[in-house]
């Protein structure tokens, strides 16, 4: 009898200890399900964004180039990128009605410039008409472009969220999905962010995976030696100590000792540790960060460019030419690249970022110049500068020309003419092999408040 | 006799989980700042613990503000480490070994917030940005650049997507991706970190892979070759 009162109880919270448990249990497989799914529409869009940007860039570039093969490649990564971005677009959670448009659009610019691709592969050239088609078809491309990058502003701050639409969808898509979703995706109103997003790092950067360093000399130098290096190398200012102390070793493509630069004052520390990687070989300085908050801008931006310079000039680099700088805040980021003569060694590449507040370096970056950098036998052009200019399309209006060495794939170097020129108010970079005259490389210009980057 | 019993135990189990369900309700609407924490207790302070606690690579649960099972243990496992009474509980002491102990005035409630940047930032800037935040909020400044620099270098990996959010969308290759945490508000040192890891500097000295030994990881990663250290992130290739 006994037992038998006892039974309901255990049954009862055994019931509810399992409804609790499972209920958990679904929680936060529900969950973990929502953070995935909503991940993955954004993976999709954020993809579309980068599929679009760069139809635009080839797009702009299809309107300069001038040479078969430059166009055959292009066109085909058009090709390429818009069916990549068709298959993004149709992940997202938007009704069809919605994305038609964009879809449309899409389909058309991969078709048009798979079109292009055949006829340029037949030996034929691109026409007035195809180029007025080209023209209109990046106009529409960039208006994209600026409209998606509108709806990420959404997407970041919260505004728009992919999963909540997924769950309106469900359910025939109620009036704040619809609104949320036309908003977005439907009206061309909002403006351009205020600086593309573009390769940081310089046009010329895909060489720094190159396996061995070439601008190293035989030298190896221990810790006490790497210590004192990079007390000589860091920024002074008057009355303050600065001390290194190595922290530890790097692995990398450049073997390293990591050293921290503390800066004192009567004993006492004054802001943050600067820290630098030193290498082994050859003792150079492979980058250095100095983590401080920088104050309000005093400085322009020719100023701290000239100090750059200085900076450069006074540990060893002094044929440097400045030729992209980006700001964020307080602080402007400059690309030097490396001069033999009158020729720019597009990969020999160190970055100085100033700050604008007191003009100090705080950031430098040698990574490529040290990878790349050796001694050249420069070969002597064969094609001139007038011969080149005259391979460029007339449509560009192009400046004084100059001999240049851009990277070639990992390991190889080109000679080449660089070219500026303008076609309607934008800006491109022509590349005229100095060899063979082939046309290799075709860059846009960014120039912004916040600097010039090429893409 | 048996009819009643089957109704008496239904009444009871319906009783309980009614109980449960306020004390839930009420636990969720109870909102004071740094109010102590047990079993059960959950709202954005759970969060903020979670978030703590898993980043000193104490938690491994969801950041899902309700304090269950693996909080418990993992606040135990905090306590036992800093010398605290083992209690499992959050008081006083323990928000103060925390770090939190004068919260910031007001913390948003949900879990999920979107940052907002003090001035419109790129989008790529902005998303490197949020994976460092998840993943090396409490780091120093070089090690979040080292954290921004592994995804860059995956970016130009061929073994990694070509695209900057195919490597960070890419299924559990980020924790904080997987787990939502890469959705907080951005520090002005994330921003930077991610600018400094776009422009090319990299501390990690070209990994691809990083990883915090305090957390339980696959063995298999010990297998990398491993490049350098930087605070609590080992570098390896």
């Amino acid at each position: 009898m006994r037992y038998k009162s006892f039974l309901p109880w255990v049954v009862g919270l055994l019931a509810v200890a399992l409804v609790g448990y499972w209920g958990y249990q679904q929680y936060s497989a529900r969950e973990s399900m929502r953070v995935y799914v909503g991940n993955s529409y954004q993976r999709a869009f954020f993809n579309v964004i980068d599929h679009v940007r760069n139809i635009e860039a080839m797009l702009a570039k299809g309107l300069v180039a001038a040479d078969r093969q430059q166009d055959l490649e292009l066109f085909t990564d058009v090709w390429r990128q818009s069916n990549a971005a068709l298959d993004n677009l149709a992940q997202l959670p938007v009704s069809d009605a919605q994305i038609s448009r964009t879809a449309k659009f899409l389909t058309q610019v991969g078709d048009y410039c798979h079109s292009l691709v055949l006829k340029t592969a037949e030996g034929q050239t691109i026409d007035e008409e195809n180029w007025q088609t080209l023209n209109r078809l990046y106009r529409q491309s960039s208006i994209l472009h600026r409209e998606l990058l509108a709806i990420n502003d959404n997407v970041t701050n919260g505004r728009f969220d992919f999963y909540k639409l997924a769950g309106e969808a469900g359910r025939k898509l109620g009036p704040t999905g619809r609104n949320l979703a036309d908003a977005n995706f439907s009206t061309i109103t909002k403006q351009m962010q205020d600086y593309p997003s573009l390769i940081y790092d310089g046009p010329f950067s895909d060489h720094l995976e190159r396996v061995k360093p070439r601008g190293l000399n035989n030298e190896q130098i221990n810790q006490a030696q790497a210590r004192q290096r990079a007390e000589r190398f860091i920024e002074k200012r008057r009355g303050t100590t600065y001390t290194g102390r190595v922290t530890g070793e790097v692995e990398g493509a450049i073997p390293a000792y990591r050293v921290e630069v503390i800066p004192e004052r009567g004993g006492e520390r004054r802001g943050p540790a600067a820290s630098m990687d030193l290498s082994r070989q050859g003792g150079e300085v492979i980058w250095m960060l100095q983590p401080r908050n920088i104050g309000e801008a005093r400085w322009e931006t020719d100023r701290a460019r000239e100090k750059a310079q200085k900076f450069l000039a006074e540990r060893g680099h002094k044929n440097m030419v400045a030729r992209y700088f980006q700001r964020l805040d307080n602080a402007v980021t400059f690309n030097f690249a490396a001069k033999e003569g009158d020729v720019i060694l597009y990969p020999d590449l160190i970055k100085v970022t100033v700050a604008l507040d007191n003009g100090e370096v705080v950031g430098y970056d040698a990574k490529g110049y040290l990878m790349a950098h050796h001694d050249r036998k420069l070969p002597e052009p064969k094609v001139s500068r007038e011969e080149a200019a005259a391979l460029i399309t007339p449509r560009l209006r192009v400046e004084e020309g100059r001999l240049a060495v851009i990277p070639d794939g990992v390991d190889k170097e080109k000679l080449t003419w660089e070219f500026e020129g303008d076609l309607d108010k934008e800006t491109f970079l022509v590349y005229i092999n100095a060899l063979t005259g082939r046309e290799e490389n075709i860059l846009r210009l960014y120039k912004t408040d916040q600097g010039t980057l090429a893409m | 006799m048996g009819q009643r019993v089957q109704n008496r135990s239904i009444y009871l189990a319906v009783g309980v989980l009614l109980l449960l369900v306020t004390a839930l309700v009420l636990y969720s609407e109870a909102e004071a700042q740094n109010r102590t924490l047990y079993w059960g207790s959950r709202g954005a302070d759970v969060t903020r613990v979670q978030q703590r606690l898993s980043q000193w690579g104490y938690y491994r649960g969801s950041i899902d503000g309700i304090y269950g099972q693996l909080t418990f243990n993992a606040v135990q496992a905090f306590q036992r480490k800093n010398g605290l009474p083992v209690t499992g509980t959050v008081a006083e002491r323990t928000w103060a070994a925390l770090g939190l102990a004068a919260a910031p005035a007001r913390q948003p409630a949900a879990p999920v917030t979107r940052g907002t940047p003090a001035r419109p930032v790129s989008d790529s800037v902005n998303l490197l940005a949020r994976v460092i935040e998840g993943e090396a909020a409490d780091e120093p400044y070089i090690g979040k650049v080292a954290v921004g620099a592994v995804i860059m270098n995956r970016v130009r990996s061929p073994a990694f997507p070509k695209t900057l959010s195919g490597v960070i969308y890419q299924p559990h290759a980020f924790e904080s991706v997987t787990n939502g945490q890469y959705n907080r508000p951005l520090s002005q040192d994330s921003i930077r970190a991610a600018q400094a890891a776009l422009n090319g500097w990299d501390p990690s000295g070209g990994a691809l892979f990083f990883w915090n030994p305090a957390k339980p990881v696959s063995p298999w990663i010990w297998s990398r070759n491993i490049i350098n250290r930087i605070g609590r992130h080992v570098f390896g290739l």
